[in-house]
C-alpha cells in the first residue's frame, strides 16, 4: 500500500505551478502525480518522498487535501502487463475507481497506482498471482 | 396647476382618514399597533398626520400568515396571490371582488398611459399563478378591451411565433425576458420588421437605461417601466409615460412617501428621496398603512409634460436591505446562507455573485474545506449538485454552484464580502 495525497485546486492558470512550488521549494520530491479536471475545479493526486512534510506544507498554505491509501504495483514495462493486472482484479469483482501509471528508474519496470473498491482483497489476489505490491515508490 | 395638486392631496387625506378608521375597526393588529403608538383614528385628520402612523413591514405580514391581516370576512375574499421566492412563510395577499376590479382598473390605466387601446393585441408573458404579474396585466388589458394572449412565461420559441403570427402590438413581461426574446429573435436571423410590436410594459425587476435601449432596438418597440408590489396589489402601482422620466403612481389609490434609513420622513409636501413607503387608499381585503418597500427612489409632484397630475417616483435605484431580485424572484442572502449552513463543512466561506448575461444569473462560490474534501471527483460533483438542488428548493431558481479552494474568496478586513452584484452597469 502506498500513501497518496489528494489536493483540491481551482481549475485556472498557475494553480498547479503554485502547488508544486510549495512542495518542491521545500525539498520534497514528487514521485508521481495525476491531475484531474472537473469543470471549475481540479484534483491533484500525488505521491511524494516525504508525505509528512508535504502535508505540513499544504496545511500551512491553507489548502484542502486528504491523505489516503492506494495500491502500488510494480509491473513489467511491456505490452499487456497493465491488462493482466486489470483482468486479475476484474475476475475477483474488484472495481478500479482510477489508476495512473509511470515508468521508473528500474530498467524495464513500470509502476501502476490503483484506487480499488477493496484494497485488502486486491492485495491478496494480486500477490497470489505473483504480482509485486509496493510499500513505497 | 398647484391648486389642482392641492385638491388631489386634500382628497388623498380624506381617503386616508377613512382608511385609518376602517383598518382600526377591522384589523385587530392595526388597532394594537396604533394604540401602542398612542394613536386613535381621530388623530389622523388629513395627509399632514400620516407621519404619526406606525410603519408596516414585510415581517408584520409574514407574522400574520396567512389570514391574520384580512379586514373582511373570508367569504368576501375572491382571490389570493403570494409573493415570489420567499421561504418558509410567504406573504399572502387577499382580494375582494372590488379589489380585483380596482386592480384591473389600475392596469388598464397603465396600459392607456403607454398608448394602448382596445384595438391592441396584448401578449402577457409574465407568469400566471400566485405571482401577480400575469393575471394583473391580463385583467387590465381585458378591461381596456384589448385582445389578450395569455402566453404566460417560458417556451421562448412559441412566444416568438405568436409575436410574429398573431401580430402582437403590446408585450408585457420582465425586462430580462424581453431581452432574451430579442436575443433569440436575432440569433434566428429574424428581422425586427417581421414583428408588429409597438410597446412593451416591463417590470418586476430593476433595469437600466442601457437595457431599455437594447430591448427597444432588439424588439422594435418603445419600452415602459411598470412598478408594483404584491403587498400593494401587484403590477399597476406606477407606470412610465412617454416622457420616460419617472413612473406615475395613481394618487387616488396610493399615498407614497420617502423615509431615511432610521424611518424619518424625508419627503416634504410629497417631494423627497429615500425608501418608498406606500399607503393604500381603496383596498378592502387588506389595506396597508405605511408599508416599507425597502425600494430606494425619489418622488415628485412636479408637473409632467404628459399632463398626468399623478405624482412620479423614479426608477428604483437600489434597496435599503440586502434583498436581490433575480429573474423577478426575491432572494435574500440569508436564505442562501441557511441552505449552505445545513450542509456539513460548507457555509463559512461563500460568495453570492449576480450577473446578467441575457437573463440574470445567480452564482454561489463555496470554498471546499478539508472537512468536505474527498479524493473522489464524483463526490465533489454530487456535493455541487446537492447544493444546487437545495438552493432550487429554497428559491425556485436555478443557481450555478462553483467549488473553490480555501482562501479564494476575498476577506476584506477579515470579513467576507458576501454579495457581488455585477448588473449595476447593465
Amino acid at each position: 500500500m502506498v500513501e497518496q495525497i489528494s489536493v483540491f485546486i481551482d481549475n485556472r492558470p498557475g494553480r498547479l505551478a503554485e502547488l508544486c512550488n510549495i512542495i518542491g521549494k521545500n525539498g520534497v520530491d514528487i514521485r508521481a502525480l495525476q491531475l484531474v479536471e472537473a469543470g471549475e475545479f481540479g484534483l491533484v493526486r500525488m505521491i511524494t518522498d516525504n508525505n509528512e512534510k508535504a502535508t505540513k506544507l499544504l496545511k500551512d498554505a491553507g489548502m484542502s487535501f486528504r491523505k489516503g491509501e492506494v495500491l502500488g504495483v510494480l509491473m513489467d514495462d511491456r505490452p499487456g502487463s497493465m491488462g493482466l493486472i486489470a483482468s486479475i482484479l476484474s475476475e475477483a469483482s474488484i472495481n478500479i475507481e482510477y489508476a495512473y501509471a509511470f515508468i521508473t528508474k528500474i530498467e524495464k519496470k513500470a509502476i501502476l497506482i490503483l484506487k480499488v473498491s477493496d484494497l485488502k482483497k486486491s492485495i491478496d489476489v494480486l500477490k497470489s498471482s505473483g504480482v509485486s505490491i509496493l510499500e513505497n515508490i | 396647476m398647484q391648486k389642482k395638486i392641492e385638491e388631489i392631496r386634500k382628497s388623498q387625506g380624506k381617503l386616508l382618514v377613512k382608511n385609518v378608521k376602517y383598518s382600526w375597526d377591522n384589523i385587530p393588529y392595526y388597532k394594537q399597533k396604533m394604540k401602542e403608538a398612542g394613536l386613535k383614528p381621530e388623530d389622523i385628520k388629513g395627509l399632514e398626520d400620516i407621519h404619526k402612523l406606525p410603519f408596516l413591514s414585510k415581517a408584520d405580514l409574514r407574522y400574520h400568515y396567512p389570514y391574520g391581516l384580512i379586514a373582511t370576512p373570508l367569504d368576501n375574499v375572491v382571490r389570493f396571490h403570494s409573493s415570489s421566492g420567499t421561504t418558509g412563510i410567504p406573504t399572502v395577499v387577499p382580494y375582494t371582488k372590488r379589489d380585483i376590479e380596482l386592480w384591473a382598473e389600475l392596469n388598464k390605466r397603465c396600459l392607456e398611459t403607454v398608448g394602448a387601446t382596445h384595438k391592441d393585441i396584448v401578449q402577457v408573458s409574465y407568469g400566471y399563478g400566485l405571482f401577480t404579474g400575469g393575471l394583473g396585466l391580463h385583467y387590465g388589458a381585458e378591461r381596456l378591451g384589448a385582445a389578450v394572449i395569455p402566453t404566460s412565461s417560458g417556451n421562448t420559441m412559441r412566444q416568438i411565433k405568436i409575436l410574429k403570427d398573431m401580430k402582437t402590438t403590446t408585450l408585457a413581461c420582465t425586462p430580462s425576458y424581453a431581452l432574451m426574446l430579442s436575443e433569440v429573435i436575432k440569433s434566428n436571423e429574424m428581422k425586427v420588421d417581421e414583428l408588429s410590436l409597438k410597446r412593451g410594459v416591463f417590470g418586476a425587476e430593476p433595469w437600466s437605461e442601457n437595457m431599455r435601449k437594447r430591448i427597444e432596438k432588439g424588439l422594435g418597440l418603445e419600452a415602459f417601466d411598470i412598478y408594483g408590489l404584491t403587498e400593494l396589489c401587484g403590477p399597476g402601482v406606477g407606470i412610465e409615460c412617454s416622457e420616460h422620466n419617472g413612473l406615475h403612481t395613481w394618487s387616488d389609490h396610493f399615498i407614497v412617501e420617502t423615509i431615511d434609513k432610521d424611518g424619518n420622513k424625508t419627503d416634504v409636501d410629497g417631494e423627497g428621496k429615500g425608501e418608498l413607503v406606500f399607503t393604500t387608499l381603496q383596498r378592502e381585503a387588506m389595506p396597508v398603512l405605511r408599508y416599507r418597500t425597502k425600494d430606494l427612489s425619489w418622488i415628485t409632484w412636479e408637473e409632467c409634460a404628459c399632463g398626468l397630475l399623478h405624482p412620479r417616483i423614479g426608477r428604483i435605484t437600489g434597496r435599503s436591505d440586502d434583498m436581490l431580485i433575480v429573474r423577478g424572484v426575491n432572494v435574500f442572502p440569508s436564505q442562501i446562507e441557511e441552505v449552505l449552513m445545513e450542509l456539513k463543512g460548507v457555509g463559512d466561506h461563500y460568495q453570492i455573485i449576480v450577473d446578467r448575461d441575457i437573463l440574470d444569473k445567480l452564482m454561489i462560490k463555496v470554498e471546499v474545506t478539508n472537512e468536505i474534501f474527498s479524493d473522489s471527483i464524483s463526490e465533489l460533483i454530487s456535493l455541487e449538485k446537492e447544493i444546487k438542488k437545495r438552493l432550487f428548493e429554497m428559491l425556485s431558481l436555478s443557481v450555478d454552484v462553483e467549488l473553490v479552494e480555501p482562501g479564494q474568496i476575498p476577506r476584506p478586513e477579515g470579513k467576507a464580502k458576501r454579495v457581488i452584484d455585477l448588473r449595476k452597469d447593465m
